[in-house]
């Protein structure tokens, strides 16, 4: 450590606030699942050592710049290891942040962190698609403008010159962040490469994979949000109904394994470019939605029963036979899905007729077929078969915690006949198979939230569900074999709050991080539709600005509101009910002796009245005049 | 090649031109990488970036822009004259309200002269400057620049404008006693009982009116004192300069001749005459008025030989002239 030096007071106004702006960096990065905590809380913690100790907790400039060295070949070593680039750059960054927090004050320090802090900034803006970043990004933007103030007022002729005070700063925030947004709404997309595209961390599902376990997938509430939907145009109430209860289609299992499903090798149908549309119907209901699928481990695209038509793909995508629709690879952003609904009567088209495996008993439990048996009947028409079993299965009981032996887990299952959906399905597809029908587990969701603050559908990970297609009347047939009480259950503790949060959430993802060329269009649409319709409300508030700044510009000054003058209507109403009426600007002491009252307390009354009121003394609350007017009676 | 980039100013309108400082190239730089990493990527939280700091250079230069179209009048805190050769410390308070801090340094040009200014806009707005001339003369400052590189230090943006100014730089004075110059009709050895001022001993004086006590003291520097009556006579005191030069007369004279009318003013206005009167060639001034004493500083800052005698009558005469 450096020997103790005395700072002028000015450069430790300087220290604090180059600090605060690397450290609004830091929070910038922090936000990002890919950066290790143990790196930023590192540099948040020598930056609240540096505020306490002062700048007298500091490293010669050479020392600090051994530290980014130190860094820097750390990093080498652990891209060597194999680690991500990009993490290890940002592991770069933060190391070299630790390093000019500790560096010496020096003019030449607080570029160095205003650099290292807009480095972090922008950083984060690949690494982070959280709507928080913006907090981060406001303060940074705060704090750069008081640092730079502050270096710039040092050291001039005739002494330091002061920060302006923080109001006016604030104004000039103001006017900064309608720029901002001004700038951020004008300035024309290129997007000519996706490397520097914000990444997020793929989410880690069960259930999407070619091998999946009976009880890997929807068994747990968890409430981390896998989708998004909301109506790209039109009428929100139309899509809501529209969208009601539809079924997100994933992934079809139709290779049963005795304790859970395989996937078939899926012939790819259709491949799409980015930018070209799948099409699945050639009707349209009119109800287009937009989706946005987070990043997540698989690449399967979630289709709505009654889907029309994909459009516009962001990414390249094939269409399997099986009725799968997905990314060539798995997507490590966010990506919005635009979507047409057809009318309803189409059905889902590439999907071929059953293959043998979607008919194979193999595998299948004694129970099961005994149990399909018993429960259908004498019925002959599939359809009817189907329709008992789902009307059993359908009677037993939803139980996400119900104890089921992972080794033989329908058999179980139909023991105790409680469970969840992965189980109930798998028993219909079993149980219609021991019956001659062909049919299969389909993974996906189902239901979804209805958000009313921002008229969106949010599916989380709790809507995970399985349900059965089976081979019925010549063609697939969805059938839900999980009893209702399933959508009761949810994790959300505060729907309300949660509600806002999401709205605010997509409102960033709609507005800010998938903002597109289309969108200025639309919003400038959108701002000559409003004007037309509140042209009035227009005019008449653009009248009453210019009037009041004609009024404020003239000599003409509004008439004050009088303390005394409020109060005289108390006085009134206490004089009425004693026989006194006063005139118009009549003062009180030229009336006459109100009934009941001693003369000589009225005087002092009024006297200390006029005086209160007109004088230099502390005015009366309307509570000390109820109580003087109370001592008069 | 950071130097030329920092000597670049662009003209933005004929009144107004922009460059950049040394931060501020570093924030064009970082502009420019964090644009095109953006129109690269099309990444709209890099744009956001790219328009939060784009913002921000612009709000800059918007405060620096306003920060000089606020800037006050600067003619009445500039001194109405100084003295050939005598270097004057300018720190002149603004009567202004200021929007905005910031620093603007202030070049008042005008004819061969480029005056160098500072403008301090705080609390308490403050021009300051050092203001030297070697040579009497009358300087016309007409067209300022006015450039300031607040409130961030990343530009620097000058506004021209004109505010015309006229400079009085009057000679340097020649100190000289009335009594020794000749005896004109108002000069005394006693002008009243009330010890008024002392000044420096010209050869000539009355030993009667030096100060010998102080003189005990300051052995190389001879006072004399100065005395005044009670109740003034009410006579102006005139001074008449005859500006006719001679061809005979030695280089420098009519400067001095200049200097001692300067001396005269100065000394009796320190003096607190109530009356006074100078005959400058042709002009006279009644110096007792503020303006007609600043309409002297100017005559005679630009006072040049002529060939007519002083106007008027009477008073003390001063000239280079040989006889009447």
């Amino acid at each position: 450590m450096s020997i103790a030096r005395q700072y002028p007071a000015r450069l430790i106004l300087a220290e604090r606030l180059t600090l605060a702006v690397l450290l609004s960096g830091v929070a910038s990065l922090a936000l990002s699942d890919f950066v290790s905590p143990v790196y930023w809380s590192m540099v948040v913690l020598i930056s609240i050592v540096r505020l306490w100790r002062g700048t007298e907790f500091s490293l010669r400039e050479l020392y600090a710049s051994l530290i980014g060295w130190a860094g820097f070949l750390w990093v080498g070593l652990e891209l060597f290891m194999g680690r991500a680039w990009i993490v290890a750059f940002t592991d770069f960054l933060l190391i070299l942040s630790l390093a000019v927090v500790i560096e010496e004050a020096t003019p030449r320090n607080h570029l160095h962190r205003m650099l290292v802090g807009f480095f972090l900034i922008l950083g984060a803006a690949v690494l982070t698609d959280s709507v928080l970043y913006v907090l981060p990004l406001a303060t940074f933007m705060w704090f750069v403008w008081r640092a730079a103030q502050c270096l710039y007022g040092m050291q001039l002729p005739g002494g330091d010159l002061p920060l302006s005070h923080w109001k006016h700063d604030l104004r000039v925030m103001i006017a900064m962040a309608s720029v901002t947004g001004l700038l951020f709404m004008v300035l024309p997309r290129f997007d000519f490469h996706s490397y520097l595209k914000p990444v997020q961390p793929r989410m880690q599902t069960s259930g999407f994979s070619s091998k999946v376990q009976l009880g890997d997938f929807a068994r747990n509430l968890d409430p981390t949000v896998v989708m998004r939907i909301e109506p790209i145009d039109g009428d929100i109430e139309r899509f809501r109904k529209s969208m009601l209860g539809r079924y997100w289609r994933g992934t079809a299992l139709n290779r049963y394994t005795g304790n859970g499903w395989e996937k078939s090798t899926e012939k790819w149908v259709q491949q799409r470019q980015a930018g070209r549309d799948v099409s699945f119907s050639s009707q349209s209901d009119g109800v287009r939605l937009a989706l946005y699928r987070e990043a997540s481990d698989h690449a399967y695209i979630f289709t709505p029963n009654g889907v029309g038509k994909v459009m516009q793909l962001p990414a390249a995508v094939q269409a399997g036979d099986q009725g799968s629709l997905r990314f060539q690879s798995p997507p490590s952003r966010r990506m919005r899905i635009l979507m047409q609904m057809a009318d309803g009567k189409s059905g889902r088209p590439f999907l071929r007729p059953p293959l043998a495996e979607e008919s194979s008993l193999r595998r299948i439990p004694q129970a099961v077929k005994n149990w399909a048996a018993a429960t259908i009947g004498g019925a002959q028409r599939p359809s009817v078969k189907i329709d008992r079993l789902l009307t059993e299965l359908k009677g037993w009981i939803y139980d996400l915690e119900a104890r089921v032996d992972a080794n033989r887990p329908v058999t179980s299952f139909m023991a105790i006949k409680r469970g969840h959906c992965e189980l109930y399905a798998t028993t219909l597809a079993l149980a219609a198979r021991t019956e001659g029908i062909p049919a299969r587990v389909i993974n996906g969701y189902s239901g979804g939230e209805w958000n009313e603050v921002g008229g969106f559908y949010l599916i989380r990970q709790q809507h995970a569900h399985s349900w059965v297609e089976a081979w019925v009347d010549g063609r697939w047939q969805r059938y839900d074999p999980t009893p209702s009480s399933r959508w009761q259950l949810s994790a959300i503790r505060f729907p309300a709050l949660d509600e806002v949060w999401e709205s605010v959430k997509l409102s960033w993802y709609r507005y800010v991080l998938e903002f597109q060329d289309s969108d200025r269009g639309q919003a400038i649409q959108s701002l000559l539709s409003l004007m037309k319709r509140y042209a009035w409300w227009f005019v008449l508030v653009s009248i009453a600005i210019a009037a009041v700044i004609i009024l404020k510009k003239s000599s003409f000054r509004l008439p004050r509101w009088s303390w005394a003058s409020g109060s005289f209507s108390l006085i009134d109403r206490w004089l009425i009910r004693r026989g006194v009426k006063r005139g118009l600007s009549q003062s009180l002491r030229h009336l006459p002796l109100p009934q009941g009252v001693v003369e000589r307390e009225w005087q002092i009354f009024v006297l200390n009245w006029e005086k209160q009121a007109y004088g230099r003394g502390q005015k009366w609350s309307r509570g000390d005049l109820r109580r003087h007017l109370r001592a008069l009676s | 090649m950071l130097d030329t980039l920092i000597r670049i100013e662009i003209p933005l309108t004929p009144a107004w031109r922009i460059g950049v400082t040394r931060p501020g190239v570093l924030l064009v730089g970082v502009l420019t990488g964090l644009w095109l990493a953006a129109f690269y990527s099309g990444n709209n939280l890099l744009y956001l970036c790219g328009a939060m700091l784009s913002a921000l250079a612009l709000t800059s230069i918007w405060q620096g822009v306003r920060l000089l179209k606020t800037v006050p009048p600067l003619a009445a805190a500039f001194p109405s004259s100084t003295e050939a050769g005598e270097s004057y410390v300018l720190r002149a308070p603004l009567q202004h309200t200021v929007l905005s801090i910031g620093m603007v340094d202030v070049l008042w040009s005008g004819d061969d002269v480029d005056l160098p200014l500072q403008l301090r806009l705080e609390q308490e707005p403050l021009l300051t400057g050092r203001l030297r001339a070697e040579k009497r003369s009358l300087i016309h400052l007409h067209r300022q620049r006015l450039t300031t590189e607040a409130p961030l230090g990343l530009w620097r943006i000058s506004r021209f404008r004109d505010e015309p100014r006229a400079w009085a730089v009057l000679p340097k004075a020649v100190v000289w006693a009335e009594a020794y110059s000749g005896g004109a009709q108002h000069t005394k050895y006693f002008e009243g009982d009330e010890l008024r001022d002392l000044r420096a001993y010209v050869p000539g004086d009355a030993l009667s009116r030096i100060h010998w006590r102080k003189a005990a003291l300051e052995v190389n520097q001879w006072s004399v004192k100065q005395f005044e009556q009670h109740e003034h006579t009410g006579e102006a005191r005139r001074l008449r300069v005859d500006l006719r030069l001679p061809q005979s007369a030695a280089e420098g004279s009519f400067e001095v001749l200049l200097g001692r009318a300067w001396y005269w003013v100065e000394a009796h206005l320190r003096g607190g005459e109530k009356r006074l009167e100078i005959v400058l060639g042709q002009q006279q001034f009644e110096l007792t008025s503020v303006e007609q004493r600043s309409a002297f500083f100017m005559a005679l800052a630009g006072a040049s030989p002529q060939t007519l005698p002083p106007a008027g009558q009477n008073g003390l005469l001063l000239s280079l002239v040989e006889g009447p």
